[in-house]
């Protein structure tokens, strides 16, 4: 297998997608080392990858789809450096203290519900075209946006309640 | 909690711009790392190579099973006894366009798992240690017939480099069986495995040191008929956290332990139950002589939500004799293998 697109291409194609494919990898892998390596791989994918994208929907979905894959494969994989947690939050600001705080539950939820509530509420894909990109039905990823939804609402809960 | 908090969360974990061009530059580099080598120490690392080469010919000649292999596994000749149904000499090496050679020396196998032993070459003046380096081959198992989705997990560990300063080191390239939504796993055993080599990078995948893609040369291998390795089908409760599974199956081969087990079907859960990867760690084989045998890695992890069967591969941290274990423990729970029939190779 050659390459079969030129490094100007994957190099537009990278500007375009590094924020979002960055941000699921980051979300995955939950560390900042891990989440840069797996970007990387997803855009070498992009450039072995030996069919032309239909069109920027196509292009944008087969990112989340490789970029979720990437992430799982690497969370399978055996050397895997296992690095701390305490770097989940190392190199991250926050404009609001709260904000690290929701990020942090964010993290804590399953993978499945970490995945429809990005792909959902920041991405802005429907229900449907969020269960064709994961390979579910449609109802399961209604379950998981309200089951993710109600998750979140009871971590915060809990942890307001801690504090009082 | 609303929509608007988790879109502003999320607006803050996008890279740096620093953070963009430092990713964007590391995949666009070109192979580097070549770095001139004094004729002294050229001419040491040309004498310690001969002498490693010689020891490992003696030790081949009389075992035919390479000793970096044994030494992986803590083995001795008797130990290599054992696992030579499994090994296949291979001994071929290509050179390619930019200057590096591969060569491909055995292949260890047995059901459910696969070790490449391979030396990587680089041009001459290259230095070339192995820490922090990884190989990477494409491989197809030939025939191949899963019905639906197949994945297969691989990875490589650099072996101790005897000589940091030459221009060679020898990983372990290792991969897991095929495993297919349908189908299940397919076994290794009597199949043919063809692989391509891709990179060689350093720090997972952070620098390229060598790319092979632009050439299609495979390494085609024949894998042995005979399974060393035992089976027994015990289909007995088995408690993960709070859930009842079923272990289904027990395969043991001298090098290595592959556990079926089966759950509720349509699981939701991706990857199963969370207890799943305590597994690893709590596994025991409990040996005829008392000893206690742990795994030394995991090797391929398995999860079929739409059936709920999983097939969890390790890999000993010796080689055993898959007739002197008496009982297997995990999670805490200890499965008696006395009375069992095992289906054998």
């Amino acid at each position: 297998m050659g390459m079969v697109r030129t490094g100007e291409e994957v190099a537009a194609l990278y500007r375009k997608y590094v924020g979002m494919v960055y941000q699921i990898c980051l979300m995955l892998m939950k560390n900042v080392p891990d989440a840069e390596d797996a970007t990387q791989n997803v855009f070498r994918k992009v450039m072995e990858y030996d069919k032309p994208f239909r069109d920027p929907e196509h292009e944008k979905a087969w990112l989340i789809v490789t970029a979720r894959n990437e992430c799982k494969n690497q969370l399978k994989h055996w050397w895997r450096k296992n690095r701390a947690s305490e770097e989940t939050l190392q190199n991250l600001t926050w404009e609001q203290p709260e904000d690290g705080e929701l990020w942090e539950y964010i993290l804590s939820l399953p993978e499945k519900y970490r995945m429809v509530l990005y792909l959902h509420y920041y991405q802005g894909y429907t229900a449907l075209e969020t269960a064709e990109l994961l390979g579910k039905n449609p109802s399961t990823v209604r379950t998981w946006l309200v089951q993710a939804r109600w998750k979140l609402k009871e971590i915060l809960e809990v942890e307001e309640y801690g504090q009082m | 909690m609303d929509k608007c908090e988790v879109k502003r969360v999320f607006d803050q974990v996008k890279p740096t711009p620093e953070q963009e061009q430092a990713m964007l530059d590391r995949l666009l580099r070109e192979q580097k790392e070549v770095k001139p080598v004094s004729r002294m120490k050229k001419m040491t690392a040309v004498l310690v190579a001969a002498a490693l080469l010689l020891m490992a010919c003696a030790f081949t000649v009389a075992t035919g099973v390479d000793q970096r292999l044994l030494a992986l596994f803590r083995g001795d000749e008797q130990d290599a006894q054992q696992i030579a149904a499994g090994v296949v000499s291979v001994g071929e090496s290509y050179t390619y366009d930019n200057g590096w050679t591969v060569e491909v020396e055995q292949v260890l196998v047995d059901r459910y798992s696969l070790a490449v032993l391979v030396d990587m070459i680089g041009p001459e003046g290259t230095v070339l240690s192995g820490e922090d380096c990884f190989v990477d081959f494409a491989s197809e198992i030939i025939p191949e017939d899963g019905e639906g989705v197949g994945s297969y997990v691989s990875g490589s560990t650099a072996l101790e480099d005897e000589n940091p300063e030459d221009n060679r080191v020898s990983f372990l390239w290792q991969r897991g069986p095929s495993t297919f939504l349908k189908s299940g796993t397919q076994s290794l055993i009597g199949c043919e495995i063809s692989l391509r080599p891709t990179w060689l990078t350093r720090g997972g995948s952070r620098g390229v040191i060598a790319d092979f893609r632009g050439d299609q040369r495979t390494f085609n291998v024949q894998l042995p008929e005979k399974d060393s390795g035992w089976t027994y089908h015990l289909g007995l409760p088995f408690q993960v956290d709070e859930e009842t599974m079923t272990l289904e199956e027990l395969y043991i081969s001298p090098i290595g332990v592959a556990c079926s087990i089966s759950g509720t079907p349509n699981d939701s859960r991706m990857w199963g139950p969370p207890g799943l990867s305590g597994i690893y760690d709590s596994l025991v084989l409990n040996m005829a002589n008392e000893d206690l045998v742990a795994m030394s890695q995991s090797v391929s992890q398995t999860y079929n939500p739409e059936t709920g069967e999983g097939r969890l591969v390790f890999q000993t941290e010796r080689i055993i004799e898959p007739e002197n274990v008496l009982s297997v423990t995990l999670l805490g729970q200890t499965f008696s293998l006395d009375d069992l029939q095992p289906v054998t190779g």
